[in-house]
């Protein structure tokens, strides 16, 4: 019994590695691991100091491509890109418990149901 | 008495150092081959670009598995954004930019926004697999509003927790703060209370199981493991839930899981 209590508090607490950057695990591996390690903790959104910009763009067309500086520098995949996906059935949802969780925000209804039409 | 005092001495002796460690040791992680990384990631954002994702939420592996608690499996979630991308060294390219909410080096109970690479994304993982949803392009051009937008910023909560309610604004973690920025993008909202209000009745997060002890020792590990914004139960935004949740309102073109040799649907 004692064992499965602390074996299951490890568990979860090895969680804690939840949104770690990679500087705070093993980034030295990357190919371009600059970003983390000497940015994160000075500003509330910091940039790769590898990178002098970075634009997002919504381009036309349902293919994208990869090019030039974005590539890392090592390698390619040994799958094309855009393989067939294979079916492995969706996950089981878990039935969650009634009033669980608490209704923290009270003052504001909620709208209904997310719908993109 | 002896006994629960015993339990709680091996206990925190047992987690004191995976606390510790878990935000700023490398040796106590098994380092991927660069090159193995390198193309991994490399595959992850040409496969993206095949499939027209200008916006993609990506999840890695940081941890085995087997050390996590049912329902868990990926345990960093970020979006990839299509971008056009100009380097330090004047070379320019098209591809994808990762905006992640990442834990601060030296204070694990502090958050900090931070773009990196794909491959710096996958630095971290404790094997090459990644959870990946592919949004509605609708949605992907509603998200992309808000990532662009001071709002992407404003939604960011530093006080975090490793199991935060994403029913409530106290804490946050990377996965709530990628439903926040979903929420906001849906509902066309930038009002906390109205994406939670929505969060709590629209989205029903993942259950982790712990009792009274566990609880209770687990702040003294870390104050990234307190529990205070939950009420009897912990229920946790977690890939899995976002992706159950896109699901089942018709929100995600895609869901999957990429290794390197294979995509699997979830």
């Amino acid at each position: 019994m004692t064992f499965l209590k602390i074996t299951s508090l490890v568990s979860i607490l090895a969680i804690t590695a939840a949104c770690a950057a990679p500087s705070a695990q093993h980034a030295a591996q990357s190919a371009d691991h600059s970003a983390a390690a000497t940015s994160h903790g000075v500003s509330a959104v910091a940039t790769s100091a590898a990178t002098v910009t970075a634009v997002p763009v919504m381009a036309a067309g349902s293919v994208l491509k990869v090019t030039g500086a974005a590539l890392e520098e090592v390698g390619t995949g040994s799958l094309e890109a855009g393989t067939q996906v294979f079916e492995q059935g969706v996950g089981v949802a878990r039935v969650p418990q009634c009033g669980v969780v608490p209704q923290t925000q009270t003052c504001v209804a909620p709208n209904g149901p997310p719908r993109l039409n | 008495m002896r006994r629960l005092i015993a339990i709680i001495a091996v206990a925190l002796s047992t987690l004191l150092p995976i606390a510790a460690k878990a935000g700023s040791s490398a040796a106590s992680n098994p380092v991927l081959p660069a090159a193995d990384v390198a193309a991994f990631s490399n595959r992850v954002q040409q496969d993206h670009a095949a499939r027209g994702a200008h916006v993609a939420n990506v999840a890695r592996v940081g941890r085995d598995p087997a050390v996590l608690p049912d329902g868990i499996d990926y345990t960093h979630v970020a979006f990839w954004v299509y971008s056009r991308i100009k380097r330090a060294d004047g070379s320019t390219g098209m591809g994808y930019r990762i905006y992640n909410l990442y834990q601060r080096d030296g204070d694990l109970s502090r958050s900090d926004l931070v773009q990196d690479t794909p491959a710096d994304f996958f630095a971290g993982a404790h094997s090459l697999d990644a959870g990946v949803i592919i949004p509605d392009p609708r949605l992907q051009q509603k998200l992309l509003r808000v990532i662009a937008s001071p709002a992407y910023a404003a939604l960011h909560n530093p006080t975090y927790s490793v199991l935060a309610n994403p029913g409530s604004t106290q804490f946050q973690n990377c996965t709530e703060h990628t439903l926040d920025i979903l929420m906001a993008a849906l509902y066309d909202t930038r009002d906390p209370r109205q994406i939670k209000a929505n969060i709590t009745a629209h989205f029903e997060p993942q259950q982790v199981r712990l009792n009274g002890l566990q609880r209770l020792l687990a702040p003294a590990a870390s104050q990234a493991l307190t529990t205070a914004d939950h009420g009897s139960v912990v229920r946790t935004a977690t890939f899995r839930s976002i992706a159950r949740f896109m699901q089942s309102n018709d929100l995600s073109d895609l869901t999957y899981r990429m290794t390197p040799d294979r995509l699997v649907r979830f």
